[in-house]
């Protein structure tokens, strides 16, 4: 006699991530997950008998505004160059050229070993001063620039050791230059190992902008402190700037994803 | 067996739930302990700005508002506990409850003081500038012009000033006092805007790079500052000071901290601001 | 293809860490197809660099169709672009498609046009029966498809001669077949070719003259019949009673 084995399933079980979970489950669950993270921060905000006050904020949006361009603008400029130098150092650490290489690594090491702070401060008011560059905005672009630089650098570096050896193999033996093989086999590929970790270092440069407030760029962050100085509504002026840089990461992510996707294929 | 999770993953989920729940306790239990005793004084205040607020060699927080809150504590019976706080989170601070008083040479503003209740003034004093040793500029009109640049600094009313009068300059705002007297020590900013007796201790330590315009071009009181629902503190505070003044605490505190100060200013003629 | 190698050297590294791969190479050889066949380690495969331009020999000479291999890089270069190269493995460029794959070097190193490339890919890869393969990467070829594609890419630029390293080592016998027939196409149009192959069978039937290496050095070499049917050197008979045991 055989029995029918039935599989009890918990009520619970609809949560799982199985192939066996209803269409809406994934809906139901980001539901449930926002609805909790609302209920927390209302409670916090709650216990804390917060006297909101916008209309202070409110008066100052300009000042908000202004701060989140100059943001803006800012990481552009930023995430454009330090993607340049980082490509560079990069071919710098795979030079055939012993000084180059050296230097290249004296480079990413000491970005990579000193806080930003220290560096905005040491860059401007020192070098900045002997090499005659006046305006703190150039300045802070390059700052920001060669911080990032380091960075990316070493992913870039990361995505082309990635590619396999023997594809520079066979790069050679169909004739290709050196120059011929990084342009059509060893970057289109690198492409799909960098961009993961390059998404995730340029929202951090959008994030560290923030810290060129301490020599008075008027960037989102200084501009928050200031509305916060003359209102005295901390939140009310915290949060804009926390929703202003969301503003400008979020897409980005969305973007990575998008192109990672489109990258993926299986080796 | 087949179907739901294993025996072993249940207890595990359990006794992580058990952990969770004692630990929520425990911290509850020791948030409701109460010590025994008057309450503390909880002053706040920004130990960057000596020789009024700062630290000692030690690291323990001393100078001229330091002394005052600790006299305080002895006139109001309470044990005194100081908290070092910028200078732009001060009222914030206030306002939620994290400090009972501010005593940071905080000058009384109408806008300051629709957020906080200030006691009565127990230091006058004016905003002066702080220029570069061969700078042009000669008082705070000749800085209301496109092209000079004014630092600042962050929640001060040096930085209420330059907003609502100096309206043609570029506004550099800083968080702290340092940054600004470098940028005008490097020709960075045409003028640091602050109190007198800090630009008069600026141009002294910087006395190659900068000099002082002592002369005040706003007059400023400063008080302490309180809760507005705390008006019985106040009360008390406001009896404090003027017990403090009848007896010369503020002119031994000038002689302990600020001679330099008095003599200089007795010499051009500038009222002392005790 | 006439090959002429004299004292053919070819170390690997230095002081104690030498490794001497090619230890004297002589060797004078012609025919349409030759194979190369020996144990494993027995320096195949180095050689066959050499020839292709992949490694400068340490000493010794080669001469290739009577003109004597470039010693510079840029001459390798040169060389390297008018022989076609196929490995075991990892031949394609998992990014591009079959046919990118067959095109890339037409454009890049050809000069051909893009649109002349494409047409002398897709007329190529229709005559090897893999023209529905064209647009697919090479993850979802199958190996035997991906040696193919391979060997496509390498005639596709017209070359002196294609050069193998054991193309079929790495495929099940069916895709085997599939590759060695496609080399016996290529023969049979004129094509000189040499191939490393483990593939007994068809190096008696396809290859004019075969090598046989060991330790480096050339052991035996001849008409590829005589040599299979009587080995004259009793390592090259050790050899071939080994591997054409089952």
């Amino acid at each position: 006699m055989t029995t029918a084995i039935e599989k009890r399933r918990s009520p619970w079980a609809w949560l799982r991530v199985d192939a066996e979970a209803p269409a809406w489950a994934s809906a139901a669950s980001w539901l449930l997950v926002l609805a909790a993270a609302s209920l927390f921060f209302a409670a916090t905000f709650f216990r804390l008998r917060y006297h909101w006050n916008w209309e202070a904020v409110w008066a100052y949006r300009a000042k908000f505004v202004i701060g989140w361009l100059t943001t803006v603008a800012l990481s552009c400029a930023a995430l454009i160059l330090s993607g340049l130098i980082g490509a560079a150092t990069a071919l710098a650490r795979r030079s055939p050229w012993r000084p180059l290489r050296q230097a290249a690594f004296l480079y990413v090491e000491a970005i990579r070993s000193t806080p930003l702070l220290v560096q905005i401060l040491i860059l401007f008011y020192i070098v900045g001063s002997a090499l005659g560059i006046e305006d703190r905005y150039v300045a802070g672009v390059l700052i920001l620039s060669l911080f990032g630089g380091a960075y990316i650098g070493e992913i870039v570096r990361a995505g082309i050791e990635g590619v396999g050896h023997s594809q520079l193999e066979s790069a050679r033996a169909i004739g290709l230059t050196p120059a011929q093989t990084y342009r059509h086999v060893i970057f289109p590929q690198a492409l799909r190992q960098i961009l993961p970790p390059l998404a995730g270092q340029f929202i951090s440069l959008i994030k560290d902008s923030s810290l060129l407030s301490v020599i008075a760029v008027n960037e989102l962050t200084q501009n928050a402190r200031e509305v916060n100085a003359f209102t005295y509504s901390t939140l009310e002026a915290y949060l804009p700037l926390a929703a202003g840089y969301l503003l400008l990461t979020l897409p980005l992510s969305w973007i990575s994803r998008r192109l990672e996707r489109r990258y993926r294929y299986e080796t | 067996m087949c179907g739901g999770r294993s025996g072993g993953q249940n207890r595990a989920i359990a006794s992580l739930l058990r952990l969770l729940l004692s630990t929520v306790l425990v911290v509850a239990l020791a948030a409701c302990h109460r010590p025994a005793g008057p309450r503390p004084l909880v002053v706040g205040m920004e130990l960057a700005y000596p020789p009024f607020e700062m630290t000692d060699a030690q690291g323990q927080p001393a100078g001229v508002s330091v002394d005052l809150a600790r006299a305080l504590g002895v006139a109001l019976g309470r044990p005194v506990e100081i908290r070092n706080i910028a200078f732009d989170g001060l009222i914030p601070s206030l306002q939620a409850g994290k400090i009972d008083c501010i005593l940071s040479s905080m000058t009384v503003t109408p806008e300051r003081a629709r957020a906080v209740a200030f006691s009565e003034p127990y230091l006058h004093t004016g905003l002066a500038l702080l220029v570069a040793k061969d700078s042009p500029i000669a008082s705070v009109a000749d800085l209301d012009q496109a092209g000079r640049r004014v630092a600042v600094k962050n929640g001060t009313t040096g930085q209420l000033y330059a907003r609502d009068h100096l309206t043609h300059a570029q506004i550099l705002v800083f968080d702290s006092e340092a940054a600004a007297v470098l940028e005008v020590a490097q020709g960075k900013a045409d003028a640091f805007a602050y109190d007198q007796m800090s630009v008069f201790k600026q141009a002294q330590r910087h006395a190659e790079t900068t000099r002082a315009l002592l002369q005040p071009f706003q007059q400023e009181a400063w008080a302490i500052a309180l809760r507005q629902d705390d008006g019985a503190l106040r009360e008390q505070v406001n009896a404090f000071l003027r017990d403090y003044r009848a007896h010369g605490g503020f002119d031994a505190l000038g002689e302990r901290y600020l001679p330099e100060q008095k003599a200089a200013f007795a010499k051009r003629g500038i009222p002392f601001v005790f | 293809m006439k090959l002429e190698l004299a004292g053919l050297t070819k170390t690997f590294g230095s002081g104690v860490h030498a490794h001497p791969a090619l230890r004297g190479v002589d060797l004078a050889c012609e025919g349409r197809c030759i194979a190369l066949i020996g144990p494993s380690g027995g320096g195949k495969s180095t050689l066959l660099r050499v020839l292709a331009g992949l490694e400068a020999p340490t000493s010794g000479t080669a001469r290739w169709n009577g003109a004597p291999l470039p010693n510079d890089e840029d001459g390798l270069r040169a060389h390297r672009r008018r022989i076609g190269v196929v490995f075991q493995a990892y031949n394609l460029f998992p990014h591009l498609s079959a046919l990118e794959n067959v095109t890339l070097p037409l454009e890049k190193v050809h000069g051909f046009t893009p649109a002349a490339a494409r047409e002398r890919a897709r007329e190529l890869l229709a005559r090897f029966h893999l023209e529905a393969h064209g647009m697919k990467k090479p993850a979802a070829l199958s190996g035997g498809q991906r040696q193919r594609v391979a060997i496509v890419r390498a005639v596709a630029a017209q070359p002196q001669a294609v050069l193998l390293d054991e193309p079929t080592s790495a495929l099940d016998p069916e895709m085997t077949v599939e590759v060695l027939d496609m080399l016996a196409e290529l023969k049979a149009e004129g094509r000189d070719l040499l191939v490393v192959t483990h593939a007994m069978g068809f190096a008696r039937q396809a290859a004019d003259a075969v090598v046989f290496l060991a330790e480096g050095r050339v052991v035996e070499d001849g008409p590829a019949e005589p040599l299979f049917a009587a080995p004259r050197t009793e390592e090259c008979r050790r050899f071939l009673a080994k591997v054409l045991k089952y």
